[in-house]
């Protein structure tokens, strides 16, 4: 990379100048040794501004106060307004400031020289930049049809990059939020509920007397006012019950903890939910009220037993019959997590998610105080801007794939771009995710961008996917630039804003500047009809009684909700379903060849001295965005491959032991260190997810540790909302240089 | 007052925000942060599997046992009770690690000085909360005056039952308290609490070098003292007949010269005192802890004392180094000049008996400095570099903590070894009368003739050639 790594502009760099300057050549020997305060900042120095805005370490979305110095930010600290802040940020947002001072940070808009993959690039400016990306488009769309260009994003850049795209006539966008991650249950609870959930799910921690977690990493994935609030809820005295295979940190809290089989869940739930029908204890005003399919579910649970699940779950019998009066007890303050990364058995997922729907119903904890909420958002309008043109069917809906997907799939984009089917796509815009750890089956993501003509790629650090990149167009740090607002659904809905904080040291530009001046470029810059972004937001704020210069100056407005965040005794509600009714018979499912009542779909066994691949969360890190931060780095610089003795030591493998970890079909990774822990299930491994990084620019993150996606090349497809379910691979694992 | 800490173990969920909000705010380098949260597992699968998280940081004791080794005076207890190091003061020597029962302390390989939970003192002082306390998502953090029993945190030890973590045989009285029995005592059960351990090169100090410094040096200067007294005794009668005669002068120390000698002189004396002074705590003081406080007092506090005595020694060797590297043609012709000679070995043999009478040989000839001023030299030439040399190390925390902690006893031995050959100097020059004109000749830069032609024949012989030649 011919980007200058020198450049970083750290507190630690600044002062090492300082340092080489006033002692003449002495001090320079030793990077930053101090003399004596000479050259040492102050302690604890004051600052002369607090500016708020909200935090971009991962899609949380907390308000936050930056404490400023000059161009100096001295520390980053909770909103105390923000309902998902709470007034904490958690240790990734801490650490924010540092990810301004990575000395790996891209800094000026690039274009490859060298061949694709190889990672050379000569620094450009911005007008050559865009007119490279525009002329690659325009030869694709002349070529293919703008359908053949496609954006992936991740962000709050992102909406503005697709208005610009969309506006140029491509139908092909898609996040890998949805598809793998938590697309199938916002599928399942629309189908069930007609309503799908926002983030942060709109779960009544405040409320709730028993909390329901599913393969849940509260603690470990940081989501922060969720983690406040769970712990609230415990101290408070709420009973809580896991599912998860592995001793989680809320498993290791649990009143009951189940440590099922791997994908076994939907069993339990099916046995609950016949516990419930069998012994009278759902909520009858609600399913009389509300629902529909009641007695097609009381039939198809019958036969689903306590003892049918435990035979399936491994789990005994008593302990799925104590946690389900855990929740009995307490309902209707039963709150049953939906879940967020759910994307781990394709269809199964699906099932899973509608029976946890169908349990939230039948405890009537739906919309319901100690259960889950009725969310409100605020009603902001859009931009206003000429009508888009009529768009082609995209990838997923051209090849009658995925009907009840509510969007694209990232993994349709792949499949069409790596095939040509339904048609080519050769050219894409990515934004903010580094694909190659974001999805699964590295191979397919490095095949499928071999097809293209164009990649662009928008990002803030020299990823992966930048490796690939034709042309790099560097974005500025979150705390740099303003973005679109927030608008938080809650029980009062509200409108944040990001905004900068301090200016970027680098020749790098915001999303919307990238979206408006690429739009310009592409012809559309009707879509962008503003001059300054304020002008934007200003136009947008129109009408919703919240003014720019409040936004600026506290960050949140709160706005009163409309609606109760409780569904009435007696009210008449009409769900978003076909039958208006929250239904535990899913027709629509039928209507299309699928389960209309969940079905448990057993996951196969891993064959003899191979093991499920499982991942998870570090609460240090987002994804594959944060290992290169230079403070999180140095808490949690990489991953450990967690494995159950008994099945250890007959492999030879002893405890920090340095392992490689492997698919049988050729792709492995590693080397890490081996955890030997009882905390795993002997069937299984598992690692945090994000680690194991082949970035040469990202100097700290790289070859750091174990990566799950470098060997995750057995994904499973749902056939219902197109997610890939990824925890369907079966590793085996040997000493490293043995 | 004693400010502390509660942590409730029992709802600590591992999230490990207090780690980075404290690295972000002291921008502790890799390796050393100043708290940790250890996940700890205990138990059988199938059975009784717990876990168990550890969020520790410096317990603030009221023994503090870290303290007592400073050789800066860097880490002290303040009077509300927390544990502090000077970042100013401390020089990284790591002396305190070893002494930590918690692991608490450590060094920052890029400020190269040792890193520690000061509890925020710097927030504290202006009314905030320490940023592990107000970040803890988990709010299991609980931060105050635990002699106040009206504070929340006392209020909340007593009802929690929350405890320090100790063990019978280590009990240094810490104020952090932790809530949650059963995984306190897997804490405990885990080791993670030491015996504190005196660092090998303190034990040597104590053992070795101060003892020596103390009665060591100190009795060879009385000798040194009592013999030229006794010079005095024997040599009265001459050198009073020698006063009476009319003085012919040769020229011999340049103004310079005569300017560096002094301004050495009064910098000796100055790093002495500060130096001595600012040897504080108990397990480095020479002489008690009166002086150094005596001393500390004059300067307004340790700080700026240090500061005095870095500066001054930086002014010092600013000015003696170039000078010497100068010096006619550089440090070569000095070294020349100081060089032992056959003749002046066997005045070193020779000189100290014919000074107390033992002796009536005759002294050889000798050069412009005597063997005696040469063998001194050379002590103060080699005592001077590896004295300046080990205030860089220390000065800008050059190298490893072990380097540094080395240098602190390399710059004490040092300064050792010149003070012997200062006590035969000072002794010579000031008490004995003999050598009277020897002192004048630095004042006023020229000597008397006839006492040089005795003391530096070899001198006089090659001025007085050098006179006729051109």
């Amino acid at each position: 990379m011919s980007q200058d790594a020198s450049s970083g502009l750290s507190r630690r760099a600044v002062l090492r100048g300082a340092g080489a300057v006033t002692t003449a050549g002495v001090v320079g020997a030793t990077g930053d040794a101090h003399a004596f305060s000479l050259l040492q900042p102050a302690e604890a120095p004051r600052a002369d501004r607090v500016v708020p805005s909200f935090c971009e370490l991962c899609f949380w979305n907390c308000g936050l106060l930056a404490s400023v110095k000059g161009s100096r930010i001295l520390e980053l600290r909770g909103h105390p307004d923000y309902p998902n802040a709470q007034g904490k940020l958690c240790g990734r947002g801490q650490a924010g400031a540092a990810s301004i001072r990575d000395e790996d940070r891209l800094t000026s808009p690039m274009i490859r020289v060298g061949p694709r993959g190889e990672g050379k690039f000569e620094r450009v400016g911005w007008k050559t930049a865009y007119r490279a990306v525009a002329q690659g488009f325009q030869r694709t769309k002349t070529q293919y049809g703008a359908e053949a260009i496609a954006l992936f994003y991740h962000g709050k850049g992102g909406p503005l990059l697709r208005r610009a795209l969309v506006a140029y006539g491509t139908p092909n966008f898609a996040a890998p939020s949805y598809a793998q991650c938590k697309g199938a249950r916002d599928v399942a609870y629309k189908l069930t509920f007609g309503e799908k959930l926002p983030s942060p799910e709109p779960l009544d921690f405040d409320a709730t007397r028993c909390m329901v977690l599913f393969g849940s990493h509260l603690g470990e994935n940081a989501h922060n006012s969720q983690v406040q609030e769970f712990v609230r809820a415990r101290r408070r005295g709420a009973s809580l019950i896991v599912l998860d295979p592995r001793l989680s940190t809320v498993a290791a809290q649990a009143d009951v903890w189940l440590p099922l089989r791997p994908g076994s869940d939907t069993a339990v739930l099916l046995a609950w939910i016949h516990l419930l029908l069998k012994r009278g204890d759902y909520s009858q005003p609600f399913v009389d009220t509300h629902c529909t399919g009641f007695d097609k579910l009381a039939a198809h649970v019958d036969s689903c037993t306590p003892d049918w699940a435990s035979a399936l779950s491994d789990v005994p019998a008593v302990d799925i019959v104590r946690a389900y009066e855990l929740m009995r007890n307490a309902k209707p303050a039963v709150l049953v997590h939906p879940g967020r990364h759910v994307s781990w058995y394709g269809e199964a997922d699906i099932q899973r998610g509608r029976a946890q729907a169908i349990l939230t119903a039948l405890l009537g904890a739906f919309w319901a105080p100690g259960g889950l909420f009725r969310p409100s958002a605020p009603n902001v309008r859009d931009f206003p801007g000429p009508d888009f043109p009529e768009l082609p069917k995209g990838v997923d809906e051209a090849s009658g794939r995925f009907p009840f997907a509510p969007e694209a799939t990232t993994t349709g984009l792949r499949d069409a771009t790596r095939t040509g089917k339904p048609y080519p796509i050769k050219a894409w815009f990515v934004h903010g995710t580094n694909l190659i750890q974001s999805m699964p089956n590295m191979e397919e993501t490095v095949q499928a961008i071999s097809n293209l003509d164009l990649l662009v790629v928008c990002d803030v650090l020299p990823t992966e996917i930048v490796r690939y990149a034709d042309i790099v167009l560097p974005e500025d740090i979150y705390l740099e630039r303003y973005d679109d607002l927030q608008l938080g659904a809650g029980k009062k809905p509200y409108i944040g804003l990001r905004q900068p904080v301090i200016p970027s040291p680098f020749d790098t530009r915001p999303a919307w500047r990238i979206a408006k001046e690429l739009g310009e470029e592409l012809g559309v810059g009707d879509f962008f009809a503003f001059d300054t972004f304020e002008d934007y937001l200003t136009a947008r704020l129109e009408g919703s009684g919240v003014s720019l210069d409040e936004l600026k100056a506290k960050g949140i407005v709160q706005l009163e909700a409309k609606q109760s965040p409780y569904l009435g005794p007696k009210e008449a509600y009409a769900w978003h379903t076909p039958s208006g009714k929250v239904e535990l018979y899913s027709a629509q499912l039928a209507s299309k060849g699928f389960s209309p009542l969940p079905e448990y779909v057993a996951q196969p066994r891993p064959p003899e001295g191979s093991f499920r691949l499982l991942y998870g969360r570090s609460p240090l890190h987002s994804f594959a965005r944060t290992q290169n931060n230079p403070i999180l780095h140095d808490i949690a610089p990489s991953n450990t491959l967690w494995m159950h003795p008994s099945v250890a030591t007959p492999l030879g493998l002893k405890n920090k032991d340095q392992v490689m970890v492997s698919n049988g079909t050729g792709q492995e990774t590693g080397p890490m260190e081996l955890q030997v822990t009882e905390r795993i299930a002997s069937d299984c491994v598992y690692m945090v997810h994000g680690f194991g990084q082949r970035a040469p620019g990202l100097r700290r993150a790289n070859g750091k540790g174990g990566s799950d996606s470098e060997i995750l090349r057995n994904y499973a497809v749902d056939p219902i909302g197109g997610t890939t379910g990824m925890r369907t691979e079966f590793v085996r694992v040997r000493k490293n240089g043995v | 007052m004693r400010l502390g800490m509660l942590i409730e173990l029992d709802r600590c969920v591992g999230c490990l925000a207090c780690v980075s909000s404290c690295k972000e705010r002291w921008d502790t380098g890799p390796g050393a942060a100043r708290d940790w949260v250890v996940t700890f597992e205990h138990g059988t699968r199938g059975k009784d599997l717990g876990l168990t998280f550890y969020p520790g940081l410096c317990m603030q004791c009221s023994d503090h046992p870290c303290t007592t080794e400073c050789p800066t005076g860097a880490t002290y207890r303040r009077d509300d009770g927390i544990v502090v190091v000077d970042p100013d003061v401390c020089i990284g020597c790591g002396n305190c690690i070893p002494l930590c029962p918690y692991g608490a302390r450590r060094i920052d390989p890029v400020k190269n000085i040792v890193e520690k939970c000061n509890l925020c003192a710097p927030y504290v002082d202006r009314g905030e909360a320490p940023a592990c306390v107000s970040t803890c998502l988990a709010e299991c953090r609980h931060f105050g005056d635990l002699d106040d029993p009206t504070s929340k945190v006392s209020q909340l030890v007593r009802t929690l039952d929350a405890r320090p973590l100790k063990t019978a045989e280590v009990d240094v009285g810490p104020n952090v308290f932790y809530a949650g029995a059963a995984h306190r005592e897997a804490i405990v059960a885990r080791g993670v609490i030491q015996s504190p351990r005196s660092p090998e090169l303190t034990r040597l100090w104590k053992g070795v070098t101060r003892p020596l410094a103390r009665v060591g040096v100190p009795a060879f200067a009385l000798l040194t003292v009592l013999g030229g007294a006794m010079i005095n005794l024997r040599t009265r009668g001459h050198s009073q007949s020698r006063a009476q005669e009319k003085v012919e002068t040769l020229p011999r120390h340049r103004l310079g010269m005569r300017v560096l000698h002094w301004f050495n002189a009064l910098s000796w004396l100055l790093l002495l005192i500060t130096g001595t002074a600012l040897m504080a705590t108990p397990s480095f003081a020479l002489f008690g802890q009166g002086f150094p406080a005596a001393v500390s007092r004059l300067f307004h506090g340790e700080g700026s004392l240090l500061r005095f005595h870095v500066a001054w020694g930086g002014l010092w060797a600013l000015v003696i180094v170039p000078f010497f590297l100068l010096f006619k043609k550089g440090g070569l012709e000095a070294i020349r000049e100081i060089a032992l000679t056959r003749d002046d070995l066997q005045w070193l043999a020779i000189k100290p008996l014919v000074a107390i009478g033992m002796s009536k040989k005759p002294l050889p000839p000798q050069d412009k400095y005597n063997a005696g001023q040469k063998a001194f030299a050379a002590s103060a030439l080699l005592g001077t570099t590896v004295i300046i040399g080990s205030g860089v190390v220390m000065t800008f925390h050059l190298g490893s903590a072990a380097l540094v902690a080395t240098m602190i006893l390399v710059h004490k031995l040092a300064i050792a070894l010149a003070l012997v050959g200062l006590a035969v100097h000072v002794t010579m020059a000031a008490l004995v009368t003999e050598e009277r004109p020897a002192l004048r000749s630095m004042v006023t830069g020229s000597i008397d003739r006839q006492h040089a032609s005795t003391h530096n024949a070899k001198w006089v012989e090659e001025e007085e050639s050098g006179e006729k030649k051109p």
